[in-house]
């Protein structure tokens, strides 16, 4: 048994899951609406760092993928197959975490360059200057090609602590669209946690707008060790689990 | 050959496997049987490494489950057909296990075949039958051509047809050579499909043993009389220190052998109006074993 024919089931599984594929559907559709009805119906121009502004919405959606990879066998135990064909519990999550996140690769990059695309196109000549002109507007435009892979391991990591696809989906949903924010904006305390909130993070990589937070190098590196130790526990939790 | 010793399992207070011990030897049909509740699932799941045991072993060819590479062609099993991934298609289903484990991709069609699912390959898991997916769980087991065969209840669901089928194609396996377990709280059928028996209730073994000797060995052989006069054969079969008890309209009598009774009455001229032999049924026997388990439980 090597990883890699884990990996090769897993794909399989995957693949063949309409939900999970709908799920990574969202994830490029979202970015592109936003940044079609910002660029398309907006009054004023609007400048680069905004044809990215819908990843926020479509990044949740690709967490929820990798937390329907999870829960679509634990919920209704099918898990135990997964677990006989190889018993390696942690194998059977790094499998699936590398589909997971290699399938988020590619849809990131779409994600982030055809918003952009779109963004130039419906804006033409006015306005700010969308082009890519040096590091800074790169990393901008691709944020979600390194984003999205790993939502997607916080979606398997979520996906294997609570086990049912509702209550994940609903917390991948909501965490980072309205609980972060609910958090920032808690008087005295707000200021200070904010910058361990990790989609505020992934903000900060993306559109490096707070001068207080971490650079946007150090912010990606945060979120990334975050999600690993989210599925590393997800991994302890996984092994100790009877089926 | 599948070694399960002093295996023990709680689930929090509750004690659901005690100290059981016993074996499946190879070329043999063994019936893993006990009542609803026994701990037959939970020292299945334990065996094929879904659950961990607190104390004890479980071992299959000498090895625990998680210590097997590419399981699924050494032990192919049947877990509860309950479990099955709903949303997905048979092929797909035994396409991607067969790929976690090299199985030739060909093996999918043919085991679906072999249990008569072949005209379901493309139709969703969801929408089976409970027959349907035992057999499915089947062509799951046999994915992988394996030496060792466990399943979980797999005549639960089926009809007299399956039930005739699947004791065939597990006598086939067992007549290979293979290892086959499979549990059943239904002892009628099990005792038709199993060289053996291992008989559990709570969690412990109560005996292991071959379908006639369960009989014999728990309920014992009597001879049920209706003569004339029951009382003059009770006294006559006790001067040939035969003992017998009055059982309603008979006399029972405690021994296998009818020529002793029928003598004994015919030489005082008692009218013999039935005799008869009877060793009970299984369902009294297991009844018999696992009720006075219950019993010594409560107590």
């Amino acid at each position: 048994m090597t990883l890699l024919d884990n990996t090769r089931a897993e794909s399989a599984k995957s693949l063949g899951s309409k939900a999970f594929l709908w799920c990574l559907a969202a994830g490029l559709l979202v970015p592109w609406l936003f940044s079609a009805v910002l660029f398309g119906l907006s009054e004023f121009p609007q400048d680069l760092e905004t044809s990215q502004w819908g990843y926020r919405f479509g990044m949740p959606f690709v967490g929820v993928a990798g937390v329907l990879m999870m829960t679509s066998e634990l919920q209704s135990g099918s898990v135990a197959y997964s677990v006989l064909a190889d018993p390696s519990r942690w194998r059977l999550i790094v499998s699936k975490a590398a589909v997971a996140a290699a399938s988020a690769v590619p849809v990131g990059l779409a994600a982030g360059t055809v918003s952009w695309a779109i963004a130039v196109l419906l804006q033409g000549g006015d306005g700010p200057d969308l082009s890519l002109a040096g590091a800074e507007q790169y990393r901008i435009v691709l944020a979600a090609t390194v984003l999205y892979p790993i939502a997607a391991l916080i979606g398997i990591a979520v996906g294997t602590f609570l086990e049912r696809s509702a209550p994940a989906m609903v917390l991948l949903l909501l965490w980072p669209i309205l609980i972060e924010n609910l958090i920032a904006g808690l008087p005295v305390i707000g200021e200070a946690v904010e910058v361990v909130l990790p989609f505020m993070a992934a903000d900060q990589f993306v559109f490096d707008d707070d001068p207080e937070a971490l650079s946007p190098g150090w912010a990606l590196l945060y979120f990334a060790v975050f999600a690993g130790v989210l599925l590393a526990a997800a991994v302890f939790r996984f092994r100790h689990r009877d089926l | 050959m599948i070694n399960i010793a002093d295996l023990t399992k709680h689930y929090g207070d509750h004690t659901a496997v005690d100290g059981l011990s016993f074996t499946a030897a190879e070329g043999k049909v063994t019936g893993f049987l006990g009542p609803n509740g026994a701990g037959k699932s939970t020292t299945l799941r334990i065996l094929l490494g879904l659950q961990k045991a607190d104390r004890g072993t479980a071992t299959l060819d000498g090895r625990p489950y998680r210590e097997i590479p590419r399981p699924l062609h050494t032990v192919g099993s049947m877990i509860d057909a309950e479990s099955l991934p709903t949303q997905q298609t048979s092929a797909h289903f035994l396409g991607w296990l067969a790929r976690s484990n090299r199985i030739d991709p060909g093996r999918g069609p043919q085991v679906l075949e072999q249990v008569g699912l072949a005209g379901a390959a493309r139709k969703k898991i969801g929408a089976f039958s409970l027959g349907m997916r035992q057999r499915l769980g089947l062509a799951v087991a046999l994915l992988g051509d394996p030496r060792i065969v466990v399943l979980d209840e797999p005549v639960n669901g089926l009809d007299p047809e399956g039930i005739i089928w699947i004791r065939n194609l597990l006598r086939g396996l067992a007549d290979e050579g293979r290892t086959v377990l499979l549990s059943s709280h239904l002892l009628d059928e099990l005792s038709q499909i199993a060289d053996e028996l291992v008989v559990i209730g709570h969690g412990r073994l109560i005996t292991q043993t071959v379908p006639e000797l369960l009989l014999s060995d728990v309920l014992g052989h009597h001879v049920l009389a209706r003569t004339s006069d029951n009382a003059a054969l009770a006294a006559r079969l006790a001067d040939r220190g035969v003992g017998s008890s009055p059982d309603g309209a008979y006399l029972k009598v405690d021994t296998p052998d009818c020529d002793t009774v029928g003598d004994t009455a015919f030489s005082h001229g008692l009218v013999v109006l039935e005799l008869f032999e009877r060793t009970g049924s299984l369902e009294e026997a297991f009844l018999a074993l696992t009720g006075g388990e219950d019993a010594e439980r409560d107590t």
